[in-house]
């Protein structure tokens, strides 16, 4: 196996406005680069000022996503690793809708703005994204579906795969599916891949379970993945160190920081653990 | 002279432990915030459209964040900003099938500030103008209309609206800007009056403010230090922060190199008998190490200290 070290980019957006203009690209390329990192993640995003955030708004900066690749690789950055998106998360370029994986009526439209992504990631040979499971528990109250949620990364899967990317569902500690009850209804389903399912058990639990992985994170049929929420352990390190490592099976491996990970600040650290 | 209706942009950017954020990331944050701008004798706070669930979430709804308003001595909510600086599917002014989309859009900002003290509705009333480009006489009267359907909206609800300008948008120049006012109902679109954004695009606002005073809802009072005269505007995709050699477009008033005569469009306000709100608004005062608490304390010192002792019946 040949591993390689990724670091997400998110780190150097530090406000709306920062981390727009290309110079600052080429000095976080550099950074990277220099401590030694050989791929970088990209994080999906809304409007002007989210240049790396949007196929259209990279296609326009770089010209081409082999211009982009051309830009890193003068840097010394060998791929992008990965691209975090949240698809409930609203974006001006599909209308600002508040869309929700747990409602189906919303799925169609996932599925739409997923395409734009998966293309790029496609044209960048980027072998995974990475797919926030749901919008936070406040946001979506009693709202919870674990199988539409689960029969709509399903079907992102399958869509990836069509591109040859691959699903990593990143479920955080805002998310509804953390509780135990959504473990339940997940498993209930008879649309959720099983392995959808373990993505649901409380952090306790996890914990425990990462130390035999293995039996723990299995990859459905369309290519899902599963993203886990970082033990307290972990995120005391994370927090301490600003970033946090991951393992993974093959290729490369993201990295994030907690710093600038999203407008609220309230996304927590949190790391992909591909299947293998 | 003492003006009493200061208001302020809802720009800013504070220090949190996930590094700088707005100040709606929780109450503390938002408190502090109020109270440096009550500190500095803000009595109007304006703020962006998208904000608005934003602070309600945070106080439980957009009165009760009001309230919280006026415990700081401001009159209130006192205006909200609305853009689409892309062209999409959803929102394109100059194209006729995005304009029920765009109405609907202000149906529910209005709704959202129905009963507070919101007196105007501030628009960006073009997307970016890569995104336009042609810029025709036809795209500038299709936005009109929208504009005139948005402003009579608006009108029923007790509300203005104000057209505000950006140096990068599909409508700049004097030509264009006269096309689009021609077009438009005088009551029921207003101009909104940037300094730094007309003096970038190379129009001087006073002569601006002299033609237009009658549909004059307010002003964005910043400076520049630069005119674009190298078409940065087309700079895609974003002319504001991505302009070849030019960092940073907007500065607060009173530093060196500042292009708008402040004082010269003080006396006119004063002659002119124009009674709005004069809004201090800081447009990324973070970038290259700026600070948004000491701009703000600047630019109310040169309120204080130069424009305080502008006198009407002198503009001419």
């Amino acid at each position: 196996m040949t591993a390689g070290w990724s670091y997400a980019l998110n780190q150097w957006r530090q406000s709306p406005t920062s981390f727009v203009r290309l110079e600052e690209h080429e000095r976080a390329f550099k950074t990277v680069s220099a401590a030694g990192f050989r791929a970088v993640e990209l994080w999906a995003g809304t409007g002007r000022w989210s240049n790396l955030g949007r196929p259209e708004h990279l296609r326009l900066n770089y010209g081409s996503a082999a211009g982009f690749l051309d830009r890193l690789a003068e840097c010394g950055i060998d791929a992008v690793s990965s691209l975090t998106w949240d698809p409930s998360a609203p974006a001006a370029e599909e209308g600002f809708e508040l869309r929700s994986t747990s409602r189906p009526a919303d799925h169609g439209a996932i599925l739409r703005a997923a395409e734009t992504y998966l293309e790029l990631l496609s044209e960048l040979g980027c072998e995974r994204i990475v797919v926030r499971a749901t919008e936070p528990a406040g946001r979506l109250g009693s709202g919870f579906d674990a199988a539409a949620v689960a029969s709509v990364l399903d079907r992102l899967g399958a869509a990836a795969q069509d591109h040859g990317v691959r699903v990593a569902v990143d479920i955080d500690c805002l998310s509804p599916s953390a509780r135990p009850t959504a473990s339940r209804g997940c498993s209930s389903s008879p649309t959720a891949p099983s392995s959808t399912c373990r993505s649901a058990p409380r952090i306790s639990s996890w914990r425990a379970s990462t130390r035999s992985r293995s039996s723990a994170t299995t990859r459905p049929a369309s290519g899902t993945s599963i993203s886990r929420t970082p033990t307290s352990r972990t995120r005391k390190r994370a927090t301490c160190f600003r970033v946090r490592k991951s393992t993974s099976c093959r290729g490369t491996r993201a990295v994030r920081s907690n710093a600038g990970s999203s407008s609220s600040g309230a996304t927590p650290v949190s790391s992909t653990l591909p299947l293998c | 002279m003492t003006w009493k209706r200061w208001s302020y942009m809802d720009h800013w950017i504070t220090r949190t432990p996930q590094g700088p954020r707005q100040p709606s990331f929780n109450r503390k944050h938002t408190e502090r915030y109020l109270r440096q701008l009550e500190a500095l004798e803000f009595t109007g706070f304006d703020t962006f459209s998208f904000a608005l669930p934003v602070y309600a979430g945070l106080y439980g709804s957009v009165g009760a964040f009001e309230r919280v308003l006026q415990d700081h001595g401001f009159a209130g909510l006192t205006g909200v900003f609305s853009a689409y600086p892309y062209a999409t599917d959803f929102a394109a002014p100059h194209r006729r099938e995005t304009h029920d989309r765009i109405v609907a859009d202000f149906e529910r900002t209005a709704a959202a500030v129905e009963g507070s003290a919101v007196e105007n509705v501030i628009v960006m009333p073009t997307n970016t103008y890569f995104h336009v480009e042609p810029v025709t006489d036809e795209t500038i009267k299709v936005t009109a209309e929208l504009w005139n359907r948005v402003g009579a909206l608006l009108a029923q609800r007790g509300l203005a609206l104000g057209c505000h300008f950006e140096f990068w948008g599909a409508i700049r120049t004097e030509e264009e800007l006269a096309l689009f006012f021609e077009h438009t109902d005088p009551d029921l679109v207003g101009f909104f009056c940037d300094t730094a954004q007309h003096t970038i695009a190379g129009v001087d606002p006073l002569a601006l403010f002299r033609r237009y005073r009658e549909r004059c809802r307010g002003f964005h009072f910043k400076d520049t230090h630069n005119v674009d005269d190298f078409e940065a505007y087309r700079t895609p995709p974003d002319a504001e922060l991505m302009a070849t050699g030019v960092p940073r477009w907007f500065y607060e008033m009173g530093t060196p190199g500042g292009l708008v005569d402040f004082p010269a469009l003080m006396r006119e306000i004063l002659d002119s008998g124009f009674d709005g709100w004069l809004t201090v608004e800081h447009d990324k005062a973070d970038l290259g190490g700026g600070d948004f608490a000491e701009s703000t304390a600047v630019a109310k010192w040169y309120i204080d200290n130069v424009l305080a002792s502008a006198r009407a019946g002198a503009a001419r």
